[in-house]
């Protein structure tokens, strides 16, 4: 699903944020992505979903040659990828409902098809009673759930989560990552950046470890 | 797999199974009649039609879908204008007395045209004989044009007197003095009747032109070809400060987009993360463009008419001056509409030059 070959990032101002970094992920896998603040954690998921080129390298994602994309395929790309992001990056003037729908409006579902599939999305995440509220009236938690349902809502291949438990405490988290896990129960690849290696260690996953833009390790599940 | 076909796959799915729903009973009906019939689905060309008939269906679905969601865009965006119904009134207003201006000052051209077309001062014709013609050459001219049904009055004023009509104007007495000769030749003044049309008129003032003795023939008319002519220089005008004035909304609208686009960056960036194209992304900002544009034609609208309410007191003297019973006129239903048309069409175009400029920043790749 994810291939990495020897990818190496170089920004503008000469930071090198990855550094010969390979590794394959296979379709339906789940991993967890660990290291300090500034391995490189955030710059490796950026390069899976094209929001950075790499600058060499070659990155397969899905069976496409990242390189090869073109601009304007970018965004077809992207609705296959689903992201979880820290800070969820809701729309905060849109309700529950509209802001899981948006991946479905942009891929151009109408209005009504959406629905049945938003509900089953918050549903999955058991916020289905939230729908009508909006982000700023739900808990921490309730808000990266909404984040996972609107990942998870338009049935991709893969999931990207980016430290999607850094601002909740360990009780949430766990809640969290079962879902991770549900989701990859049903074959969604999922790659899950996080640097709580307590958390990491008690799911027994695939851990690949960066270390000032390096892969130090790739620890299979134990 | 490739990613790109997963994506057209899910969305095949989607849409056929919306399709189906709405499709269901008509397909399961005719199925139920065909095979009552005896007839079976094999009929190729039954399935040619068939196919066709749910392509049509899709092409019309992803239509709806399309117009379900530029009628929401739009919506939305009008709503996110009338949120802030200050910041909204001020942008609005500022574009309306753009598009005002011009509008003002062809609203004054074609209303002074249609005094200068509606003036019925006649226009008289002078024929300058020849200097030295014998007094019965002019008689007999003078019978010819009475003789013309195109002509109601006509007077001959000999050189002595125009002379002395001449010298009775300050200041020029000296110089026929001068002189020592008259320099006047004889004229035939032509009242032409009321209802002579000017190509009548332009004929007859050329067959004049012929006749042996008549030096020259004017027709008096020129002042109106004048104000004519300066009016055609002040349409122009118009039209010029029109276009400079177009171009000042597009920058206005092009510098509000902007600021929304700015404040919204963080929408921009989901959206586009999410798998939004660009031509997604613009769209609400493309829509709030429209809105601005067509509130500031109707804006446009509301001052031209109001000024030239207070105007019309005035407008009627002058008109009455003119023995005109023109009324000021306020722009025409053309005018309105190519106002507002080009309200929509400079408000989107604005709001496309801020999107493309801004976008190669905010959206990533």
């Amino acid at each position: 699903m994810i291939r990495f070959d020897g990818v190496s990032k170089r920004y503008a101002c000469g930071h090198m944020g990855l550094e010969q970094v390979s590794f394959h992920l296979n379709r339906g896998e789940i991993a967890f992505l660990t290291g300090p603040s500034g391995a490189g954690k955030s710059t490796l998921m950026k390069l899976v979903m094209l929001l950075e080129r790499a600058s060499t390298g070659q990155i397969w994602v899905g069976g496409h040659n990242l390189r090869a994309l073109k601009s304007s395929q970018i965004p077809y790309f992207r609705r296959n990828i689903g992201v979880v992001f820290q800070d969820h990056q809701l729309l905060f003037d849109r309700t529950v409902f509209a802001n899981v729908a948006l991946p479905l409006l942009i891929a151009g579902h109408s209005p009504g098809d959406c629905a049945g599939r938003v509900r089953a999305a918050l549903d999955m995440v058991g916020l289905l009673s939230r729908e009508k509220l909006f982000p700023m009236e739900l808990s921490g938690g309730e808000q990266q759930r909404v984040g996972l349902a609107r990942a998870v809502v338009n049935r991709p291949a893969l999931i990207l989560a980016d430290e999607p438990t850094g601002n909740l405490d360990p009780q949430l988290s766990g809640e969290i990552m079962k879902l991770f896990e549900s989701f990859n129960q049903v074959g969604v690849t999922v790659l899950i950046a996080s640097h709580d290696l307590a958390l990491v260690a008690r799911m027994r996953h695939r851990v690949l470890s960066l270390d000032q833009g390096r892969l130090v390790a790739d620890q299979e599940v134990r | 797999m490739s990613l790109l076909k997963h994506k057209n796959k899910h969305q095949q799915q989607g849409r056929r199974s919306a399709e189906e729903t709405t499709a269901a009973g008509k397909h399961t009906g005719k199925r139920h009649k065909a095979d009552s019939a005896g007839n079976s689905n094999d009929d190729p060309t039954k399935d040619e039609r068939k196919k066709g008939a749910e392509r049509q269906t899709m092409a019309t679905l992803t239509v709806r879908t399309q117009a379900a969601l530029h009628r929401q865009v739009a919506i939305d965006a009008l709503t996110r204008l009338l949120k802030a119904p200050v910041a909204t009134m001020l942008s609005s207003l500022l574009i309306a007395v753009a598009f005002a201006l011009p509008v003002l000052f062809f609203v004054l051209v074609t209303n002074l045209q249609a005094l200068g077309a509606a003036w019925d001062g006649q226009p008289g014709i002078s024929v300058y004989l020849e200097s030295g013609l014998a007094q019965e050459a002019v008689d007999q001219l003078v019978a010819g044009y009475r003789q013309d049904p195109l002509i109601k009055e006509v007077s001959y004023i000999p050189p002595e007197q125009g002379l002395a009509d001449f010298q009775q104007r300050a200041g020029l007495q000296d110089i026929i003095s001068q002189l020592g000769f008259n320099p006047l030749p004889g004229v035939i003044e032509l009242v032409p009747v009321s209802d002579a049309t000017v190509a009548q008129l332009d004929q007859a003032v050329a067959s004049y032109q012929g006749t042996t003795g008549v030096d020259q023939v004017r027709l008096d008319r020129q002042w109106v070809q004048r104000l004519q002519a300066i009016l055609s220089l002040f349409e122009r005008f118009a039209i010029a400060l029109g276009v400079i004035f177009g171009m000042t909304v597009v920058l206005v609208i092009s510098n509000t987009v902007r600021l929304s686009i700015e404040s919204r960056r963080d929408e921009i960036r989901v959206v586009s993360m999410v798998g939004g194209t660009r031509g997604f992304i613009a769209m609400p900002f493309v829509y709030m463009g429209v809105w601005y544009g067509i509130m500031g034609a109707l804006l446009a609208h509301v001052m031209v008419f109001s000024l030239l309410a207070m105007l019309r007191r005035e407008a009627m003297t002058i008109a009455g001056l003119y023995n005109s019973d023109t009324v000021l006129s306020g722009p025409g239903v053309e005018v309105s509409g190519v106002l507002l048309s080009c309200g929509i069409l400079l408000g989107a175009a604005g709001a496309v030059g801020s999107c493309y400029r801004h976008f190669q920043t905010l959206v990533p790749n």
